[in-house]
């Protein structure tokens, strides 16, 4: 390892990584919803980061720099790497953090469920601009498109989002357990619904 | 149907107005669940293999 004190860049970059693990773990999750897979994501991306850490610009958005690394990996070296079919019963898939006792987190659960059935695009925007804080500009720098199509693809997202909630078309039925019940779908990134395959 | 008739019908009670979403999103409630869903990871503990990352990293930049 080098000497911190004549690679104080090298010791900046770990920094950040530190800081960015937890944020890196959601963004995986979030295009892959098997949670093993997910952190493997995470750790392929650090390990990459790490080793080129002289590409990265001083000044701008780490997170954003490495998000799109870790996007990079899923779509460049096969999504059928990082994706399983998976139940959504199968406790290795999302689980909610707490369990749904109050009505606010029954509708969470609902929105939970709308959220994995829209498609990995749209989940992706929706998380890259409305929960992790990067801008339009950083998301669409991300995704490698215009900015024009992360907007549309945000709205798009939210629209659909809603749509599924105000129609109930959720997988499998909410109830006062953790989700891990009743009937056992299969979901796979590369199987998206029909009625949303025109979001992917 | 409306959103507002669709869940009329299915029985669910808002916690807090929805209105529709501009193409910015404008949202409270949408953005509070989304923020949610990625906040629920964000404070998870870390797994070990994590850990043991974090602290190798610490390592090299305190120079131990």
């Amino acid at each position: 390892m080098e000497d911190p004190a004549a690679d104080p860049a090298s010791s900046a970059i770990h920094a950040e990584v530190i800081d960015c693990i937890p944020h890196l773990r959601a963004f995986a999750r979030s295009v892959t919803r098997d949670r093993a897979r997910a952190d493997e994501l995470a750790q392929e991306a650090i390990a990459r980061a790490l080793a080129a850490s002289e590409q990265f610009t001083p000044g701008t958005n780490f997170k954003a720099w490495i998000f799109t690394i870790l996007r990079n990996l899923y779509y460049n070296e096969g999504r059928d790497r990082w994706a399983k079919m998976r139940s959504i019963d199968d406790p290795g898939v999302v689980e909610p953090s707490t369990p749904p006792t109050q009505e606010a987190s029954l509708e969470f659960c609902d929105f939970r469920r709308a959220f994995w059935q829209l498609g990995h695009e749209q989940r992706e925007v929706l998380i890259l601009i409305g929960a992790s804080g990067l801008s339009y500009e950083e998301a669409a720098e991300t995704c490698h498109c215009p900015i024009g199509t992360i907007k549309s693809r945000v709205s798009r997202a939210r629209s659909d989002l809603l749509r599924l909630l105000a129609g109930d078309q959720v997988k499998t039925p909410r109830s006062n357990s953790p989700p891990v019940s009743g009937t056992a779908a299969i979901e796979t990134l590369a199987s998206a619904p029909a009625a949303h395959a025109n979001n992917k | 149907m409306s959103q507002e008739a669709g869940e009329i019908r299915q029985g669910r009670r808002m916690t807090q107005d929805r209105t529709a979403p501009t193409p910015h999103g404008n949202d409270p409630w949408f953005d509070a669940q989304l923020g949610r869903l990625y906040a629920d990871v964000v404070n998870e503990p870390l797994p070990p293999e994590f850990l043991r990352l974090v602290e190798q990293l610490k390592k090299v930049t305190s120079g131990m």
